[in-house]
């Protein structure tokens, strides 16, 4: 009889095993979205939209460390995982070395002890035996070598199980279990955990791709997610792939910043901003403060939830816009696409963003040339990549995201579509284009491209930067619009494009 | 200054109903995580599923700790919003005599 150890690996059953990980691989698949709706629940709560003072502040915390802890149990669980995953692995070796090493030991008449060898040594042929009698003694000798080594690295793979679950239990060492056991409460809990952040900004992956930075920014917790907005706001308020409600809070603190000092560039902008953002609460809609650069004259404010809406408008304007003096009428032609959109669509849930992100030129001479166009279209394809890797490292589905661009900001979408990788829009609309690349609609990148030229908009007929979109050669399907609707006039309510952008908004246009 | 304070009943009792809505689905996370420890326990004799099925028996334990605490947030705001019920009718009540006493006076 060979040693029990080898006996006790062939009773390993790897199929219930198999199915124990799958569940485990399930519940672990959920506890991200676990931790999701939760920080939502304290995002909310830390927004005071529903509920204010000191009570409220407490509860918005102990849901944000409700949340960290889930963060790290769900970290934790991962780890444990993977370690299960290679017991898995290292227990069906295990299994199968060693019961092939006992059928041929069994074969072979010898036994193997608990190290693999055998416990007796197998006598080989005498030089001096016949070829018939040497051969069974020679083939014994070499099934209980053969046996042997079977086994020794089938215990191998059985230490290797071992190792892994130990490995297993100590990934939970994190989260308080200590040998088996779990901390008693959801306060031991969080005290081994520890609520608080040790957050290393430095490893924030500053002017790496959205994708890269949505990934490091789901590995913080909900603590270390805080404590990094007040550390490095003027970071993360402007670093694509970051979700929205990051982005706006770390731009509050720089537009708090910016109001407190009068003389500073830049400050007309933060008041004229301060401003937008006081009438909406007022108002008692959502606005997200999603770009802000203050100095450079940059704005982006989104009207909705960026990070939960079905649908997301992105309104890129064109020459001569600022902040100061435009961007109260950029926002309103955002709040009348909207208003469309859940026209088109009762119940949608949309955000539209109105994106002052590049410098508009501000001269003839300047709009003539596509300089600040390829600049613009740099930012744009970084917002656009940062707003749909944020969500894709969510577990909310993706947004319909549309790029609606008027006039000079028609070339800024030629030229983000341009940048490597495809733009990340699902559909394009142009207004009142002064020429496209010579590529057509394909050269956009997006499924979907619609034009609007209006009867009285003499630069949809410039063709300045290459051919109209308004061209059927081009491949845009042309939107409604009047013979009286004039080159500023496409958002406005008494001309038909407006209900039409809600609808390609909303994802319900149908050409007539 | 001091602070502004405002609740919206709805508002919160929503939040408080997406707690309880999360500790109920935690909770049922919990008979997975044991019914995967007893295989793993049953399957890999010895030491190896001892531990291996401890370890899947705390991923239980520790989504039992979070299912209660959400539980408990739950109950916190809910308990929070019919404080705030029960203080305003209160306030409301004690006002009143002092409201319908002027309206009594003569005209």
């Amino acid at each position: 009889m060979s040693a029990p150890e080898l006996v006790r690996l062939t009773a390993w059953d790897n199929g219930p095993v198999r199915g124990a990980l799958a569940n485990l691989a399930d519940v672990a698949g959920r506890l991200p979205r676990w931790r999701f709706r939760l920080e939502t629940v304290g995002r909310q709560l830390e927004s005071a939209s529903s509920w204010s003072g000191p009570a409220a502040a407490e509860a918005a915390a102990a849901v944000i460390a409700l949340a960290t802890v889930t963060e790290s149990v769900s970290r934790a669980c991962l780890a444990s995982l993977s370690s299960l995953d290679r017991l898995a692995v290292h227990a069906a070796a295990a299994r199968e070395l060693a019961e092939q090493a006992l059928t041929l030991a069994a074969g072979a008449d010898v036994e193997l002890d608990g190290d693999g060898r055998l416990t007796l040594p197998v006598p080989s042929p005498a030089r001096t035996m016949a070829a018939d009698q040497a051969a069974p003694l020679l083939g014994r000798a070499t099934a209980a070598t053969r046996a042997s080594a079977l086994a020794v690295d089938a215990l191998r793979r059985g230490s290797d199980a071992a190792a892994a679950a130990v490995a297993a239990d100590d990934a939970l060492h994190q989260v308080g279990v200590v040998d088996a056991w779990a901390p008693v409460s959801f306060a031991d809990l969080a005290f081994r955990v520890g609520t608080g952040s040790a957050v290393r900004i430095a490893a924030a992956p500053a002017g790496r791709a959205p994708g890269a930075v949505a990934a490091w920014w789901t590995s913080l917790t909900a603590a270390d997610e805080r404590a990094a907005i007040a550390a490095e706001p003027r970071l993360l308020g402007g670093l694509d792939g970051v979700p929205a409600w990051a982005r706006d809070r770390a731009n509050r603190i720089l537009l708090a910043r910016a109001l407190q000092d009068p003389g500073s560039p830049g400050y007309d902008v933060a008041v004229t901003v301060a401003g937008t953002l006081a009438g909406e609460a007022a108002a008692g809609r959502t606005a997200q403060l999603y770009e802000f650069a203050p100095r450079d004259g940059l704005v982006g404010v989104a009207l909705g939830d960026l990070d939960t809406a079905a649908a997301v408008g992105v309104l890129v304007p064109g020459i001569r816009t600022t902040v100061t003096d435009d961007f109260g009428a950029l926002l309103q032609d955002a709040e009348d696409v909207a208003d469309a959109a859940c026209s088109a669509a009762p119940g949608i849930a949309v955000a539209t963003m109105a994106w002052l992100g590049y410098r508009t030129p501000q001269s003839l001479i300047r709009a003539a040339s596509r300089h600040d166009a390829r600049t613009g279209g740099r930012l744009l394809d970084g917002t656009l990549g940062g707003l749909t890797s944020a969500r894709a490292a969510t577990p909310v589905p993706a947004a319909r995201t549309i790029v609606l661009a008027h006039s000079y900001g028609t070339l800024v979408v030629d030229e983000a579509a341009h940048r490597p990788g495809r733009l990340a829009a699902d559909a394009v609309v142009l207004m009142g284009s002064p020429g496209m690349g010579r590529d057509g609609a394909a050269g956009l990148e997006a499924p979907e491209v619609y034009d609007a030229a209006g009867g009285d908009d003499p630069v949809a007929r410039l063709e300045w930067f290459g051919e109209a979109p308004r061209e059927p050669g081009y491949g845009a399907i042309q939107l409604p619009t009047d013979s009286e609707t004039g080159h500023t006039e496409y958002y406005d309510r008494n001309h038909p494009t407006l209900a039409a952008l809600g609808q390609v908004v909303a994802g319900s246009f149908r050409p007539g | 200054m001091s602070a502004p304070l405002s609740v919206q009943y709805d508002a919160v009792e929503a939040l408080a109903d997406e707690l309880a809505t999360l500790a109920t689905q935690l909770t049922e996370e919990q008979p997975l995580c044991r019914t995967a420890a007893a295989s793993l326990k049953a399957a890999l004799l010895g030491d190896v599923g001892w531990r291996s099925g401890a370890a899947a028996a705390a991923w239980g334990s520790l989504m039992g700790l979070i299912a209660q605490e959400c539980e408990v947030m739950a109950v916190t705001l809910r308990a929070a919003v019919d404080s705030y019920r029960t203080i305003d009718a209160g306030i409301a009540r004690s006002v009143l005599p002092g409201r319908a006493h002027a309206g009594a006076g003569p005209r």
